[in-house]
């Protein structure tokens, strides 16, 4: 079905200043009907790429985020509304940037690897520090080699940390509290990671022997693409006692940023389950509006195991990140000469913006237990949510919002309404604006390097030919992204932080 | 074998007793029977007294027989065991007050220990001294005073204290002082009394989850002490390009 670019806008109507409504018959089938937050500069984004898709018709090219976010609303099971972030942008079936709901209740309800990601569990964690900008600013060079040195970064990186197939089984099994056991975490940690940095539901034995072999070696590596660890610091406090709280006392402040996931491993788990749905489609007769989003029920034996599979693939993440924390405070300890306690290296939070879970919304004033795909979103609990560290009880938990290099950082909170509208979710990160393959034509990798350069951002990069990839301009505005997040009340803004030092793959 | 039961009994020498003996079984039967058990009156135990004699057997199975021993083709153990049985269970009921008594002789040794356990909880004075306890304190009175000097306790724990008073010291300059009412607890109530009241709870809440953390990362810690042994191998390291 092709309709005209001005057919397709008597489908989308603006509900406030910054959220639009698809209504339904937007794409066939629609279940529930699609909402996206944006602000003025992300509203041109993300009509230029309906414009552009309809100029082109049906051949090639991604579906724009508008209508993978209608064709979600289609999927089996789904309730409330198909919800699209301000950093929403084309992704493998889902978009990236998309919040979708499944009652748990209902036979028929699925649940979708492609709503989840490749990368399950890819997230990002802040480590608070109580040095200053000063205090580093004469040994950044120094630091930034030494993190490089202790965390190994790219493709086909190798991590440090000794591990055995069975020290693998047992951490897929257990998450943080295996890096707790063997002394890589703090019980801090533990306290402040989201889901306590553990799925229970995990089943090594749901992994295939394929996925094990790409993740043992890759433990404790950061990985390549829009990965990093970052030294930033305080830039700006919105909420001073929120940020308090969170032990973030001034400006100047320096915090390490991590943002990482499950490598290889994740990437081959939902490789192999989506093999397996493709299967359990054609039994079941699900059908769907879009190849990619392969998916199979909640409760057949291949949601099962998919579920299974990706909680371990979530515990490798936590383990991961817990283990580049474990290296990076050790590369601060080595270069100031103390004890990451006495640098204060606390946790402040570690968000997931990759993940499924299974969560308690209210949807039409009924309580209903949902399998909450969170696709490039990052969970916002309100303050007082149970699921909440004690610590974020009153200010509602921290999310944390990695830009893209070079550019701000932000940490949110979150709110009531998130809750009631989004299922208490937000954004992720800045969102691309352009293909990968768009920014290496049109950039110089040189240039980019330059021009960190000059804002005084130190940086080792593996691949330096692929940081185009990765520069501000391939990305929408990371700042728009969480203004209109905090403008629409699904996260309000606490502190913004700045880059000094980055390393990537 | 019988030590205990021939202790508990009073009998002369438990220690030395050995029931192999014939002669010591039988006049152990004849102690169990004239000072214990006392089935027979005293001029019907002759037969049993006379323990050379030669039918002392017969009459000893009908004395079983009479008792309505169920061991009475049993072995002499286990003959001598009921029978002790026996006379401990006579011995009991005789002055059973005695016996349920005896905690007490223990309670008032730790009486003397803790004199706080010799007061009336129920007595008048102890109310008013309550009473004058909480208003010194400012601590809010409850009809049951024993729930007033409940939180009269709390206070002092968490205020008065050695720890809290040095604790107190040191956080003083780090303490933030939190306007409750301004801040979101999650409802609207209207009457700001029933507000307030209810935002200390809340507040209190959370410092009791906190409480329970903190020791949640203590047992954490402790079990680290014997499971942790973080290694790294710089050798495996592989930057990926």
């Amino acid at each position: 079905m092709v309709r005209s670019y001005d057919d397709e806008l008597k489908f989308l109507e603006r509900l406030t200043p910054y959220s639009w409504r698809i209504k339904k018959g937007f794409v066939p089938n629609m279940n529930v009907e699609g909402i996206f937050y944006v602000n003025h500069n992300l509203e041109d984004l993300m009509f230029e790429e309906l414009r552009n898709s309809c100029a082109q018709g049906l051949v090639g090219g991604f579906l724009p985020g508008m209508k993978q976010i209608a064709n979600v609303a289609s999927l089996p099971g789904i309730v409330g509304r198909s919800i699209g972030l301000p950093d929403v942008h084309s992704g493998y079936g889902f978009a990236i940037g998309n919040v979708a709901a499944f009652d748990m209740d209902d036979p028929n309800a699925i649940v979708s690897p492609g709503g989840v990601g490749f990368d399950i569990n890819c997230g990002v964690r802040l480590l608070r520090t109580n040095l200053t900008e000063k205090d580093v600013q004469p040994f950044k060079e120094q630091l930034t080699q030494s993190m490089f040195d202790h965390i190994p970064v790219g493709v086909g990186s190798k991590g440090v940390i000794p591990i055995t197939a069975q020290d693998l089984e047992e951490a897929l099994e257990m998450g943080v509290d295996w890096s707790l056991r063997e002394g890589y975490a703090w019980a801090e940690d533990k306290e402040h990671c989201e889901e306590f940095g553990r799925m229970l539901n995990a089943d090594p034995s749901k992994v295939s022997v394929r996925a094990k072999k790409r993740g043992l070696p890759q433990l404790g590596t950061l990985g390549a693409g829009n990965h990093y660890a970052e030294i930033q610091v305080v830039d700006e406090i919105y909420d001073k006692w929120a940020a308090t709280k969170m032990g973030i006392e001034h400006k100047g402040q320096v915090c390490i940023m991590i943002h990482s996931g499950s490598r290889g491993f994740g990437h081959q788990v939902a490789s192999d389950a989506l093999l397996s749905m493709d299967k359990a489609m054609k039994r079941d007769n699900i059908v769907t509006n879009d190849r990619q989003l392969a998916c199979a029920r909640i409760s057949s034996p291949e949601g099962q195991d998919y579920l299974k599979g990706m909680a371990a693939a979530a515990n490798f993440a936590w383990v991961n990140r817990a283990s580049m924390t474990f290296l990076c405070r050790q590369a601060f300890a080595k270069q100031f000469n103390s004890t990451p306690d006495d640098l204060d290296m606390h946790v402040i939070y570690d968000v997931s913006h990759n993940i499924a879970k299974v969560e308690q919304h209210t949807v039409g004033g009924k309580l209903k237990t949902l399998l909450v795909h969170r696709k490039g979103s990052t969970r916002a609990f309100p303050p007082h949510h149970p699921l909440i560290p004690v610590d974020y009880q009153l200010t509602g938990q921290p999310v944390l919002i990695g830009g893209t290099m070079g550019t701000c950082s932000y940490i949110l909170t979150g709110t009531e309404q998130g809750m009631v509208e989004s299922f208490g979710s937000t954004c992720h990160g800045a969102g691309r604006a352009l293909s990968r393959a768009k920014s290496r034509r049109n950039l110089d990798y040189t240039e980019v390097l330059e021009r960190l350069k000059e804002q005084g951002i130190s940086i080792r990069v593996a691949s330096p030919k692929l940081v185009m990839e990765e520069a501000p301009e391939s990305y929408k505005n990371v700042t728009d992204v969480v203004d209109t997040c905090h403008a629409a009340g699904i996260s309000k803004k606490t502190v913004k932080l700045r880059p000094i030092a980055v390393i990537k793959g | 074998m019988f030590k205990r039961k021939l202790q508990a009994l009073g009998f002369p020498n438990p220690d030395t007793l050995n029931t192999a003996d014939e002669k010591q079984f039988r006049s152990t039967i004849v102690w169990l029977e004239d000072q214990k058990i006392r089935r027979y009156k005293i001029e019907e135990r002759e037969s049993l007294r006379n323990t050379t004699a030669e039918q002392w057997n017969q009459v000893f199975e009908q004395y079983l027989k009479d008792l309505d021993c169920p061991f009475a083709n049993g072995s002499r153990p286990e003959v001598l065991d009921w029978l002790l049985g026996l006379a401990v269970q006579f011995e009991f009921n005789e002055k059973p007050e005695s016996y349920t008594s005896s905690p007490k002789i223990q309670q008032q040794t730790s009486q003397k220990l803790n004199p706080l356990d010799n007061l009336d909880f129920g007595s008048e004075d102890f109310k008013i001294g309550i009473n004058e306890l909480a208003n010194l304190l400012q601590v809010q009175k409850h009809p049951d005073h024993l729930i007033t000097l409940e939180g009269i306790c709390n206070v002092i724990q968490e205020k008065l204290s050695q720890d809290s008073l040095k604790d107190a010291l040191k956080s003083k300059k780090s303490g933030n002082l939190v306007q409750l009412d301004n801040m979101s607890f999650g409802w609207d109530i209207k009457s700001p009394n029933v507000s307030s009241a209810a935002n200390v709870l809340r507040y209190l809440f959370i410092h009791d989850l906190r409480d329970l953390q903190t020791k949640i990362n203590e047992c954490l810690v402790s079990v680290q002490a014997l499971t942790a042994n973080p290694k790294t191998d710089t050798k495996l390291g592989k930057v990926g390009f």
